[in-house]
């Protein structure tokens, strides 16, 4: 690559950022003056998020909790993006993870951990698989959108999960909560540093490079950069559209389950409704924010998790309801898609992963 | 509320032809058209440089050019799509300011695209009513249907109204855009290129439209490089090249070889025919081949056809007569319903036509199908090498290099091999695909269309290559809306006619007169 | 003949459905100019929000219903603003638009958690009311549904039959071509994105107003989502929207009903029923659209660039 044309990728780079910032720092004035008009103090609360999310080691911490789902699913959205698929229903798909998961720790309580954790992983995997490989194969077969059937799928998991820990999977020594019982100590993840922050973080990361460099420099990379960027070229070179498909649209949901495998087995310690407060949906912007690069999809999902985490604790301290968080987080992405269009106009860049448009 | 022609909406009686009157005494014998020194620049690029030309008033008026040459941004200026830099235009004599296309339309001066402007899941009806002043919110559609039926009685067009404009053939399409203008009392018609997607029987049912509107006293001005059209169907002609007006001529005192020079710097060289050596070996031979239902709907009946090694196989039809099943059969892209495949003898698979590595070159009708817009041409050329002898990881000096050789070979502008394929123009994007094409190690070459958006040189060099390629005894098929494109390369030229061969000729034994009656299934 | 369980069940299904149907047939609209609205469920979320919150300020439904009506169209406003002015990915900006109605929503409605709200009454239309049958299915519900039974032609009357409604079909089916023809794309789009979405919040009221009478938080359990999905098979038609409305109703209705006279299957398995049942008409509807194009918006979802 040439000098110039590598100057040109840093200043796009810049543009790129700066813009980011300038989208973000006008979302927070935009949720400043909703804050204003509900009568609160807009410069408290934000001192109150970045202390609650960045001030501090413990704060960090629990920034890199909420990250590390946000960053699965957001690679889960990413790795079907790649193929030219929305994959909105992450959602689902970790509820499906974490009941997979579930189902080993209350089958077998008793089995030593070295057996329990990955035994939990690979069920999770399969079930969160399964959840995804039900709209991969009605898209390559039928042709059936994917949008609408994996948002719709995020119901039926919630429901699916309700049922089981309402009935089947209920602890009997606690009926009024529903809820399964603990996880026994072998079933529960390693926390490290002396925090919440759990293994999940490092396969989140780990995969993140690791399709970095897939998907660039190798030839299944190749095939599949060419069957999202225009699907009739790959037809026409006779690649193998639809096997693509359907594994990446697999590997897709096996990742976003790993975030609720993450999130029963490391954070909850038992299966009960609430294990995310949106994580799928929140990977999914994320993940398009990072333009499906995987690397960036690292520092999003962690500046986003900072958002969350300290608008959480904000909750508690400040009375503000949990809304909020949604509210800011709508308005700072909302303004965020607004500048896409103007940052991408100054900075000519050359983008690597196509952002799939939809076609229904 | 939603039509940009609000000014002249709010009036009831609508007539624009009114205004042009009072503007222009003689409106009833038609509108003349003088444009003077117009220029215009975009950019660096001088697309018109002083250009003169004199248009009387109920003629059909040729701009003939290679593409590049000036026409169609002279004829966007004349329709108000464009503001010239410099220079005058005088209808009937009287200096107007065209500034904006709905001034245009009120002049009563209307163009037709080459991309056709109808939405093609609408009816011609609706197409016609679409942004028109004179219906009211609520359509009456009884009633505009008896004062559009009057109108194209009265003007000779026949189509039918409640029929979705894509099930309308390219000809029918054209004349329904034609007609809209005339529905918006259109007394200048600029037609861009109306006859580069129709076969040339069809291409004749629309000029006689075009030459007895002239007749009846409107303006008709012709854009195209078609010149045996022009001599038939123009009575003047104008030559535009590098953004200059060269010449104007009487059609009726030149001859199509003058013309050609005139137009183009090298007359054209004649392509370089080798006979095939091995004449008669056949390589592929498609047996009793039938096809129910493509996804447009087209079929193909009973289709024998045998390519022979070292030659080039025309194809020649109507829009959707199957050629271009057939070009998606031998490309592996369908599997027809029944028949067998025989290759060097041997009967084999369908599928041996879909692997990576066997199948044969295929430069597609569409450039969309053969490119990524999104990715680098590096990656665009890699499309092609990506069977089993590429290794897991990609050699990216490699693909580099032979993306520049590539490059440099076919002079594909901008040169950069990083640039994205969906920033080139549609003529090096069509030069891209070629020398991809032609570079691939393959027994066969599948074009269809090849030199669609290429100017003349261009042609050329693809029609000389594809030729190349059968004289090293490799086999071509070449589909193409162009006749004398196919007559000027192919040994042979198999005719279909709604799905079936018609007819397969040696090309010394015909001219393109029998060739266009067997397409027709007229003989 | 005429089982009284059966009637109740119909009868729910026309009530179900109709929230449903007035977020349906508003994406009807939207579709068809080529934008597609995946953020319905944040937008029905405000509509039942606002809808309660004025409802109980004023004491009248009627001007909830209003109140709904602009709060959705605003709603609809960002994402027309987002995807036509700023050509942004449309399920992009969806899922934005779902998740910031979620929270808006949700923090306005604390304050009318449990509260009482003057709801409409059902009317029993007199004579079509009395038709045995027919009449206490269709005839004998609240003001709001006999809404949807004028509503719905009159849209389908507005589609095929004026000025405007060609110029929405051209506008989602070949932008560059309406263009040439003299149709104003963005302003079209501006206002069948605004339009749909105003109706979707009217959709929303219909819940939070009627159907429940009171304000739980997420109470549109995708049915925002099930509106978009119903679009399709109803091949982008109004009138076909109300059948798939009233399926949808008629899967919730008949769960209700089971839960209500008692069953031993889980209230949880019964409720992915409508869920299901979507996904399964979604992929019928999708494979015919295929066999034969019943008027997909060609352009739907891409974002038009006139200087292009």
């Amino acid at each position: 690559m040439s000098t110039v044309s590598f100057l040109k990728n840093i200043r796009a780079a810049l543009i790129s950022i700066a813009g980011s910032l300038a989208a973000i720092c006008i979302g927070l004035l935009l949720v400043a003056i909703f804050l204003v008009a509900v009568g609160r103090n807009p410069v408290e609360t934000y001192i109150g998020i970045f202390t609650s999310a960045f001030g501090g080691s413990f704060a960090i911490t629990e920034t890199f909790v909420a990250a590390t789902p946000i960053m699965l699913t957001a690679l889960a959205v990413a790795i079907a993006g790649w193929v030219g698929l929305l994959n909105v229903g992450a959602e689902g798909q970790l509820y499906l993870g974490a009941i997979g998961a579930t189902m080993i720790a209350i089958t077998i309580p008793n089995a030593p951990s070295w057996q329990m954790i990955p035994a939990m992983f690979v069920v999770a995997c399969l079930f969160g698989a399964v959840w995804s490989g039900v709209p991969a194969i009605l898209r390559a077969k039928f042709g059936v959108n994917e949008t609408i059937v994996t948002l719709l799928l995020n119901y039926v998991a919630l429901l699916l999960v309700e049922f089981l820990i309402h009935g089947p999977w209920q602890d009997p020594s606690s009926s009024s909560w529903p809820q399964t019982m603990a996880f026994s100590d072998a079933a529960q993840l390693p926390h490290l540093f002396a925090s919440r922050v759990h293994p999940g973080l490092f396969i989140g990361i780990v995969m993140a490079v690791f399709f970095a460099f897939l998907i660039p420099m190798t030839k299944p990379g190749f095939i599949i950069r060419v069957i999202g960027g225009n699907p009739k070229a790959a037809a026409y070179a006779h690649l193998p559209v639809v096997k693509y498909i359907i594994i990446s649209m697999l590997v897709s949901g096996a990742i976003a389950a790993i975030a609720g495998f993450g999130q029963v087995s490391a954070i909850e310690g038992r299966l009960r409704s609430g294990i995310s407060p949106g994580y799928g949906y929140t990977g999914f912007l994320v993940c398009w924010l990072a333009r499906h690069n995987p690397l960036a999809i690292i520092i999003v999902s962690i500046f986003v998790g900072g958002l969350l985490s300290g608008a959480d604790s904000l909750q508690l301290s400040t009375k503000l309801p949990f809304a909020t968080v949604n509210i800011m987080q709508g308005t700072i992405f909302l303004t965020l898609l607004m500048f896409e269009n103007i940052i991408q106009r100054f900075s000519s860049a050359t983008v690597e992963a196509k952002t799939p448009e939809a076609n229904i | 509320m939603l039509s940009p022609t609000a000014a002249p909406a709010k009036t009831k009686t609508n007539n624009h032809i009114t205004s042009v009157e009072n503007m222009l005494p003689n409106a009833k014998q038609g509108i003349s058209i003088r444009l003077e020194s117009i220029s215009k620049r975009f950019g660096n690029v001088l697309a018109n440089d002083a250009v003169n030309v004199n248009i009387a008033a109920g003629t059909v008026h040729a701009l003939l050019g290679e593409n590049g040459a000036g026409k169609s941004t002279l004829m966007r200026i004349l329709a108000g799509y464009h503001q010239p830099d410099g220079g005058s235009i005088k209808l009937n004599g009287n200096p107007v300011t065209i500034n904006s296309q709905v001034q245009a339309r009120k002049l009563g001066i209307g163009m037709v695209h080459q991309r056709l402007s109808l939405v093609p899941s609408l009816t011609v009806l609706e197409n016609i009513l679409l942004g028109d002043s004179k219906t009211s919110f609520i359509i009456d559609a009884k009633k505009a249907y008896k004062q559009i039926s009057a109108k194209m009685a009265e003007l000779g067009f026949t189509f039918d109204l409640f029929s979705p404009v894509w099930r309308l053939t390219s000809a029918e399409q054209q004349k329904v855009e034609i007609f809209k203008l005339l529905w918006k009392d259109a007394q200048v018609l600029i037609l861009d290129e109306p006859t580069s997607q129709l076969s040339p029987l069809e291409a004749e049912e629309v000029l006689s439209v075009v030459r007895d509107l002239a007749s009846s006293g409107r303006t008709v001005i012709l854009i195209t490089h078609h010149i045996e059209e022009i001599l038939k169907f123009a009575s003047e002609i104008t030559i535009l090249k590098n953004g200059q007006s060269l010449s104007t001529h009487k059609a009726s005192q030149i001859k199509a070889a003058d013309l050609a020079k005139l137009m183009i710097d090298d007359s054209v060289n004649q392509i370089q025919k080798i006979p095939a050596k091995t004449k008669n070996e056949i390589y592929l031979k498609l047996d009793n081949i039938s096809l129910h239902q493509s996804a447009n709907n087209r079929r193909l009946t009973n289709i024998n056809l045998e390519l022979l090694k070292g030659e080039v196989l025309g194809i020649a039809g109507l829009t959707g007569s199957g050629q271009d099943e057939i070009a998606g059969i031998l490309s592996g892209q369908i599997i027809p319903n029944s028949g067998t495949l025989y290759l060097e003898g041997k009967e084999l698979p369908w599928k041996v036509l879909q692997d990576p590595c066997l199948c044969a070159a295929h430069i597609p009708a569409h450039q969309f199908y053969g490119s990524i817009p999104s990715m680098s041409l590096i990656d665009n050329f890699l499309l092609r090498d990506i069977s089993n002898k590429q290794s897991l990881m990609l050699n990216k000096k490699h693909i580099q290099e032979k993306a520049e050789k590539h490059i440099n070979q076919f002079q594909i502008r901008p040169n950069n091999p990083s640039n994205l394929a969906g920033n080139l123009s549609g003529g090096n994007l069509q030069r891209m695909i070629i020398a991809r094409e032609l570079n691939k190690d393959a027994n066969l070459v599948i074009a269809v269309n090849p030199c669609a958006g290429l100017d003349m040189a261009a042609t050329q060099y693809v029609l000389q290559e594809l030729r190349n390629f059968a004289n090293q005894g490799k086999t071509v098929v070449l589909i193409s809306p162009s006749l004398d494109e196919m007559l000027l390369v192919s040994d042979r030229i198999a005719v279909v006619c709604a799905g079936k061969i018609t007819g397969v000729k040696d090309t010394c034994e015909i001219s393109s007169e029998s060739i266009g009656l067997m397409m027709g299934g007229l003989e | 003949m005429a089982d009284p369980f059966i009637v109740a069940v119909l009868a729910g299904a026309v009530r179900s459905g109709t929230a449903v149907l007035y977020a349906a047939a508003g994406e009807v609209i939207t579709e068809r100019s080529g934008i597609i609205n995946l953020g319905l469920e944040g937008i029905m979320l405000v509509g039942a929000v606002s809808g309660i919150a004025i409802a109980s300020i004023t004491g009248s439904p009627f001007i909830g219903i209003s109140a709904a009506f602009v709060g959705g169209g605003l709603l609809g406003l960002v994402h027309a603003i987002l995807s036509i002015r700023f050509q942004a990915n449309q399920i992009a900006s969806g899922i934005v638009l779902t998740i910031l109605g979620g929270g808006l929503s949700a923090f306005f409605g604390i304050a009318y958690v449990g509260k009482q709200i003057n709801s409409f009454s059902a009317v029993k239309i007199p004579f079509l009311g009395d038709i045995p049958f027919i009449g206490s299915i269709f005839f004998n519900h609240d003001i709001m549904v006999y809404g949807t039974y004028i509503l719905i032609p009159l849209l389908a009357f507005l589609l095929y039959k004026t000025k405007l409604g060609l110029a929405i079909r051209a506008v989602g089916e070949d932008p560059d071509s309406a263009s040439a023809a003299g149709i104003r794309v963005s302003h079209v789009r501006y206002f069948a994105t605004i339009f749909g979405a105003a109706l979707a919040g009217m959709g929303g009221a219909y819940l939070s107003l009627v159907y429940a009478q009171g304000w739980i938080e997420n109470m549109t359990a995708g049915r925002g989502l099930i509106a978009v999905g119903l679009v399709l098979f109803a091949g982008w038609d109004p009138l076909k929207a109300m059948f798939g409305a009233y399926l949808f109703g008629g899967a919730q209705s008949l769960e209700l009903r089971l839960q209500a006279i008692g069953t031993d299957i889980s209230p949880y398995i019964l409720g992915m029923i409508p869920y299901l049942l979507i996904i399964i008409v979604f992929t019928i509807g999708t494979i015919r659209q295929r066999k034969v194009n019943t008027g997909s918006p060609t352009a739907l979802g891409l974002p038009y660039n006139p200087n292009k």
